[in-house]
């Protein structure tokens, strides 16, 4: 019996494992080793629960629920357990963006509350709609929408006279 | 759609495929689950043991009152000494160990007989990712115990300090941390590194009570 449900992991893994270490990267502003670590442990926890997420609707959307929830709850026990230091460790830093992203907007989803970058993630890569955000993220609806408003407005007001204009 | 929305979904969407990024190795994944798995029972397990063997006649033999930073604390057991160094370190000493904490952490020792060895669970060390010490109102292990009987677990910076003074025996994350068993358990007690922890605790284990000893002290050094 556990044969097949290992064999169904691993299945799931090789399928949608660089799908979801894609979302972390992006969920965790660009650090491809937080990411990997983001998925390794959602996908340890998908192990033990295994036997629900297939039971599941849709695996996929249940562990994606599991990733997100993983890295918010990661920044919160993150920020109880850490103090802060006077001189900021280097962070990782994309020297050039591929064609057609911009440089200053990717800076400022790097900076953004990890709430805030994960609405607008889960939103625009993700391409869910406010109501399965807001079931993803067990908020109301106009939680999210609050969220992503204030983020796109800050956004606008951060991003700086050369874009501003345009947008 | 804004034009803003417009440059989101493109930048989000260009960031995240602009690296050749790859998914875990999902057999390596599935056999680090099925080791947390066996592990996370053998510590339940160990835990509803220690529950009967421990805590009942501890409790019996403790006088619980509160620390200065009004955290309620287990007074140690007749066998332990408390100490204050000159630098206002605290060093607690229980059966031939000795265990020295900076000022400001909470430390609450429990001297518990595991195989005839002693426990120490202390509060106040955690560590960054990146394996600097720091000092938060977390809890950590320190402990002594049987090889193979415990996972071993990780913290570079302290590993780096145990490797540089040529200890044995073996570091990992705490029992909390559900994830990372040894890629390659060691029977020799080597160190083992295990990358990816996201653990803030600090194992520290070894069978022999002088390596405990060192163990400790190195923890000391490296928390300085």
């Amino acid at each position: 019996m556990d044969e097949g449900r290992d064999h169904d992991f691993v299945q799931f893994v090789e399928a949608r494992g660089t799908a979801l270490t894609r979302l972390a990267f992006v969920l965790t502003g660009g650090d491809d080793h937080l990411a990997h670590d983001l998925v390794q442990d959602t996908l340890l926890k998908v192990y033990r629960r295994w036997d629900r997420v297939s039971a599941a609707g849709s695996a996929d959307a249940y562990v994606r629920r599991m990733l997100v929830n993983e890295f918010l709850s990661w920044r919160r026990r993150a920020s109880s357990r850490e103090l802060p230091v006077s001189a900021v460790p280097d962070a990782p830093v994309m020297d050039l963006l591929p064609e057609g992203a911009s440089t200053e907007l990717w800076s400022l989803i790097r900076q953004m509350p990890p709430r805030q970058r994960a609405v607008l993630v889960l939103r625009y890569y993700e391409d869910l709609s406010d109501r399965e955000i807001a079931t993803l993220l067990d908020y109301r609806v106009g939680s999210v929408r609050v969220i992503a408003g204030r983020a796109l407005t800050e956004l606008r007001r951060k991003v700086g006279q050369e874009i501003g204009r345009k947008l | 759609m804004t034009e803003l929305e417009s440059r989101l979904r493109t930048t989000l969407e260009a960031v995240a495929h602009d690296r050749d990024l790859v998914g875990p190795d999902a057999e390596d994944l599935l056999a680090r689950a099925r080791t947390a798995r066996t592990t996370r029972h053998r510590t339940v397990m160990a835990g509803i043991a220690a529950v009967f063997v421990l805590v009942v006649p501890v409790a019996l033999v403790l006088t619980v009152r509160g620390d200065n930073e009004g955290t309620p604390a287990v007074s140690p057991s007749p066998s332990t000494s408390r100490a204050t160094t000159p630098a206002g370190w605290t060093e607690y000493e229980a059966h031939g160990l000795k265990l020295s904490m900076p000022p400001g952490t909470v430390v609450n020792p429990r001297i518990c007989p595991r195989g005839g060895l002693p426990v120490l669970f202390t509060k106040g060390v955690a560590c960054r990712s990146n394996g600097d010490p720091v000092f938060v109102p977390a809890s950590i292990s320190v402990w002594m115990y049987e090889s193979k009987q415990l996972p071993p677990l990780v913290n570079p910076k302290i590993l780096q300090t145990l490797n540089r003074d040529g200890l044995s025996g073996y570091v990992g994350p705490g029992w909390s941390d559900p994830g990372f068993a040894p890629k390659t358990p060691s029977p020799d007690y080597d160190w083992n590194l295990i990358e990816n922890t996201t653990t803030t605790g600090i194992t520290l284990g070894g069978n022999d009570p002088k390596v405990g000893q060192q163990v400790i002290d190195s923890l000391r050094l490296a928390t300085r």
